[in-house]
């Protein structure tokens, strides 16, 4: 059983995105925890790892990416907790290669297929499991 | 022909197309976006009673709330537009009215509608993000420098913490010389849907009405020439709703803000001239037309019928359109400019008041200024070469754009009826029953693209290499550092201890039934921040938690 | 082998000194493999945390309640458990709740753990009595269950809790929800919430004159979830009823009750596993020969047959 976490962190309120993917994920039978919009990085890290959640996808829009990602990862490992992150929204192309730079597996942009990225979080996650 | 030959005639041709079908198959189902099976042809059958119809400018204002449109006076060309500091935003808004745009539209940062000041933790990377950044009133006053208030009028895309925006509109323009009853302008202040779809609420659903009917009784007072709420379609839409859900979603936001003032003591007759509405412009080009002159036949029976309004003007609908940025891409951008043409086209067909144009670079940034200026462009050919202002509602009669009217007003008020026996809009959010309903119908326009049901061009069908040579704005990081910079400057040298009284006076009419204007004017005069503001009417209301519907 | 060894004894530690990411592999264990956790849990000391579920209809405000409950009690350590349904045709799930004690997520003894359904135990979680004891082991003075509110989950909760709040709310057809069979028989405290509708003081009558007739007094509480009134109240309750209950064999009762049905519920489990093993088509067995496999296989080959 795969366990996700989709969290909105910051105060971007573009929920759509987030929703479908996480809509996808729950109907390909994974459980999912969508968090809502609003959260802090404290919130979401501390929950990710209370929940011990095999995946933790970000979904950012409103441009916070730079400041929040890091933040977010930055927290994880001070917390020692060893949770993947992918990242969607609107994230401009150089971002993209900082932000896998900094750790996360993945970045989806606009226009991505969401049967792909639960294809993509089942293989990264059935992988990773060792 | 009598409707009885017709019938017969089409009955035949119908018939023999059938026939037809079997050695040329049409390429698939036809259906709008609720659902709903368009047929191959419309003839004069499905015209109702020219009443319905009626006349530009009469009730029930199906084709146009003025006698004579466009040929009078174009549409507004309003582009929203704002970030970073006060200070860059002052200057786009400059350029812009060089360029020949007609009203000032403002975007604010996410810390600023939510009601955090730019040193609050919350605001960590969003400040001066997506649109300006303005702690008090000092920001305001930089914001609008050289830009004479009782000229222009300004739209504020403003919704939970618009009380205090408008405060500090009112401020600088008196200091200015323009006193506040020559001041024209919007304010978006529609909260409901900001539960619905758009995300930046604070307060709980009553609360937020309650300040809400105080901007409007205010403003019935003071400044009878400003627009108090932009009742919003448009963000419902773009969480995923049809072009049904959109109209009934907004009309029924709209009937829960005439109740509340209704309830507060005010006219309708009076304050229903203050109402605008804010649609979007969708792809689907004759549904959206038709959307726009189902909304407006709607609300005139609402308001006459609902509220027994006898003023004409009270029952009109006056609308702001933007094009939808939901439709664009971030694959082929150039695209893009296309589809807001189209798009563009239909609100004018539909009879808009205003109009916003999205750019090119939608899907991937905030519009550098070169995409702005295609946005704006395409209005302005829209406006003077295309023809189509050169008569009022030249689609009506239409059979098919009056069928998807009449169709788009029934099912529209069979939701309006559902949202009533929930108990009203309020009710029907709490219950998460309105989020759902939009979440359904986003999610299988989703698969419905990956299923390839829905072309997307250039993202599921007609697709090309990509190649990242795209010239973006980029919002600088340090813009925080220097706003969290002048904030601590104010708050050093204003008057604290006239801040904190202003604060504790505001606190206690909060906890009365008086209206919260009047102390909001006075503790902004003095400097007092947006964030301190929001957080005496937090600790007074409380905050708003969503339901999760997915 | 070695590994797993490892494995476990970085489990006991990391409990023993309490630390939250190391419940939580725990208390994933518990749902992945329950039997295991139960061995690896028979390994540690065990405190006795005040066990409350909370039950009542979707939309009643159980999580809204829960939240208020946790701003309630700053000085204790506190685990809310809150149980999602899972699909029965994809498996998927939506874990909701956690989202409405969002608040409480980065309090240093407040614990918050989302489980679905997975299709057994009625609505239940079918690793719920593992994942109290784990809490247990880890020092928690209350554990709050917040069942799936529909159907046997509703019931089976009695099996579970020490102490069973049976919440109620004005807008959700109650009346007739607060007749269903065994409500009112298993609840310990009744609350209605959402009291800020005026439609609640029907209710409240309602509910005085079912319990006239059932010769039962069952306390009632009256909250407002969102603001928070009424809750302490709720939460003084609780702490009293747990002094009685602990010093008057009603929680004695209880808890014998409780390793009964856990008992049951690891059999099911250690069952439903066997059959799934026992492979019908090759035998042509009969209903004889399956039970005579099963008896065989659980007495003689148990240890065998797991691996
Ligand atoms: C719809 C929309 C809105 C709607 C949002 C409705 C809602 N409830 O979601 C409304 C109209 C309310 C809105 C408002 C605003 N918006 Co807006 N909005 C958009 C728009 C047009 C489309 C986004 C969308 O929903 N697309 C459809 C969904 C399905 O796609 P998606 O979100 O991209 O998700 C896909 C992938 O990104 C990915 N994905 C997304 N999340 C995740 C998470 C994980 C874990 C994974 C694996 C994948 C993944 O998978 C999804 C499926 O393909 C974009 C521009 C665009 N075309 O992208 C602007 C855009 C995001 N908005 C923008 C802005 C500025 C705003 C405002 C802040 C404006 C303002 N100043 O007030 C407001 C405020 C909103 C707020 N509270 O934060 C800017 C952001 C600029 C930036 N980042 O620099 C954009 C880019 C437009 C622009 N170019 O200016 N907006
Ligand atoms: N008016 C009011 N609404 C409440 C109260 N408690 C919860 N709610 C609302 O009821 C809805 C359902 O709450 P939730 O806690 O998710 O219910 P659950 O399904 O029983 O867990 C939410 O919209 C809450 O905000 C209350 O005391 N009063
Ligand atoms: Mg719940």
């Amino acid at each position: 059983m795969i366990k996700v976490m989709i969290a909105k962190p910051g105060l971007d309120g573009h929920d759509r995105g987030a929703k479908v993917v996480a809509r996808t994920l729950r109907d390909a039978g994974m459980e999912v925890i969508y968090t809502g919009i609003r959260q802090t990085p404290e919130q979401i890290v501390q929950s990710a790892i209370d929940e011990d959640v095999d995946i933790l996808g970000i979904s950012i829009l409103s441009g916070a990416h730079m400041k929040l990602v890091p933040k977010i990862l930055e927290l994880l490992r001070e917390k020692k907790a060893s949770v993947p992150v992918f990242v969607g929204g609107i994230i401009p192309d150089e971002d993209v290669d900082k932000l896998k730079e900094m750790g996360v597996i993945e970045v989806y942009g606009p226009g991505t297929s969401t049967s792909e990225i639960s294809e993509q979080v089942k293989s990264f996650v059935e992988h990773s499991d060792t | 022909m009598s409707d009885e030959e017709l019938r017969k005639k089409y009955d035949v041709w119908d018939e023999k197309t059938n026939e037809m079908l079997k050695k040329f198959p049409e390429r698939g189902n036809f259906r709008t976006t609720w659902e709903e099976d368009i047929k191959r042809l419309y003839t004069p059958l499905e015209l109702g009673d020219y009443f319905e119809i009626g006349f530009p400018g009469k009730y029930p204002y199906t084709r146009g709330v003025q006698n004579t449109m466009y040929r009078g006076k174009l549409w507004t060309m309003r582009q929203y537009a704002g970030f970073g500091t006060a200070e860059e935003s002052n200057k786009r808004y400059k350029y812009l009215l060089e360029q020949g745009q007609s009203g000032l539209s403002v975007a604010f940062d996410l810390p600023t509608q939510i009601g955090y000041d730019s040193d609050d933790a919350h605001s960590l990377g969003e400040v001066g993000k997506v649109g300006v950044a303005i702690d008090s009133l000092a920001d305001m006053e930089t914001l609008f420098e050289g830009i004479p208030l009782g000229k222009v009028s300004t739209s504020m895309t403003i919704n939970s913490t618009a009380a205090i925006l408008l405060a500090m509109y009112l401020n600088v323009g008196e200091k200015q010389g323009a006193n506040r009853d020559k001041l024209r302008g919007t304010i978006q202040n529609d909260v409901l849907k900001e539960y619905i779809a758009r995300g930046t609420y604070i307060f709980p659903p009553q609360p937020s009405m309650r300040v809400i009917t105080n901007i409007f009784e205010f403003c019935s007072k003071e400044m009878p020439l400003w627009n108090t709420i932009s009742i919003s379609g448009y963000h419902i839409r773009e969480a995923g709703a049809d072009a049904v859900q959109e109209v009934a979603f907004t009309l029924a936001d709209g009937i829960e803000y005439v109740r509340a003032a209704v309830k507060a003591g005010l006219d309708p007759n009076v304050f229903g001239k203050r109402l605008s509405f804010f649609f979007a412009a969708h792809n689907d080009f004759l549904e959206e037309i038709a959307k726009f002159r189902a909304a407006r036949r709607m609300w005139a029976k609402l308001m006459k019928e609902k509220f027994n309004v006898t003023n004409p003007s009270a029952m009109k609908l006056k609308f702001h359109t933007q094009t939808s940025g939901s439709t664009l891409t971030a694959q082929q951008p150039e695209n893009n400019i296309v589809r807001v043409t189209l798009q563009a086209l239909a609100a004018v067909l539909g009879g808009t008041q205003s109009l916003h144009t999205n750019s090119r670079d939608e899907a991937l940034a905030l519009p550098t200024e070169e995409s702005v200026k295609i946005a704006l462009k395409t209005q302005q050919i829209i406006a003077y070469e295309s023809g189509v202002a050169k008569t009022v509602d030249p689609l009506a009669g239409s059979y098919y754009i009056e069928s998807l009217t009449d169709s788009i007003e029934k099912h529209a008020f069979e939701y309006i009826d559902k949202i009533e026996e929930l108990g009203g809009m309020v009710n029907a959010i709490e219950s998460g029953y309105v989020q759902q309903e939009i979440s359904n119908r986003s999610y299988e326009y989703q698969k419905k693209i990956e299923s390839g049901e829905q072309i997307v061009v250039g993202v599921n069908k007609f697709t090309v290499e990509e190649t990242s040579s795209k010239r973006l704005l980029k919002v600088n990081d340090e813009i925080e550092k220097g706003q969290i910079g002048r904030l601590r400057a104010l708050k050093r040298e204003r008057d604290n201890k006239k801040v904190a009284k202003s604060l504790s006076v505001l606190e206690n009419v909060a906890r009365t039934d008086d209206n919260l204007m009047h102390p909001i004017i006075d503790a902004v005069r003095v400097y007092a921040t947006v964030g301190e503001i929001s957080n005496v009417l937090r600790k007074v209301f409380g905050e708003y938690k969503e339901s999760i519907t997915i | 082998m070695s590994n797993i060894q490892t494995h476990e004894y970085e489990l006991l530690k990391g409990m023993e000194k309490r630390e939250r990411r190391i419940l939580a592999k725990v208390l994933s264990l518990c749902e992945s493999d329950p039997g295991k956790a139960n061995i690896l849990l028979g390994k540690l000391p065990k405190s006795t945390a005040h066990i409350v579920g909370m039950t009542g209809s979707p939309g009643i405000g159980k999580s809204t309640l829960v939240n208020a409950i946790l701003n309630e009690m700053p000085e204790r350590r506190v685990a809310a458990i809150a149980v999602d349904p899972s699909s029965p045709f994809t498996g998927g799930a939506l874990l909701g709740d956690r989202v409405r004690m969002q608040s409480h997520a980065t309090s240093e003894n407040i614990f918050i753990r989302s489980f679905a359904s997975r299709g057994s135990l009625g609505g239940l979680s079918p690793s719920i009595y593992e994942a109290c004891n784990a809490f247990e082991s880890f020092g928690m003075n209350y554990v709050i269950v917040e069942t799936v509110g529909v159907g046997q989950s509703e019931v089976d909760i009695v099996n579970v809790a020490d102490t069973v709040v049976v919440a109620l709310s004005p807008d959700n057809g109650d009346e007739i929800q607060m007749m269903k069979a065994g409500l009112m028989e298993i609840a310990d405290m009744f609350v209605i919430n959402k009291f800020d509708n005026p439609k609640s003081q029907i209710l409240l009558s309602r509910l005085r004159a079912a319990m006239a007739m059932g010769r039962k007094e069952i306390p009632i509480y009256l909250t407002n979830a969102l603001t928070g009134e009424g809750v302490s109240d709720l939460v003084k309750a609780l702490n009293e009823r747990f002094l009685t209950i602990s010093s008057n064999g009603v929680l004695k009762k209880r808890r014998k009750n409780r390793l009964i049905h856990h008992a049951q519920s690891t059999l099911k489990r250690e069952l439903d596993f066997l059959i799934e093993k026992i492979d019908l088509e090759e035998e042509g067995i009969d209903l004889d020969g399956l039970r005579r496999k099963l008896i065989h296989a659980l007495c003689w080959n148990h240890s065998e047959s797991r691996k």
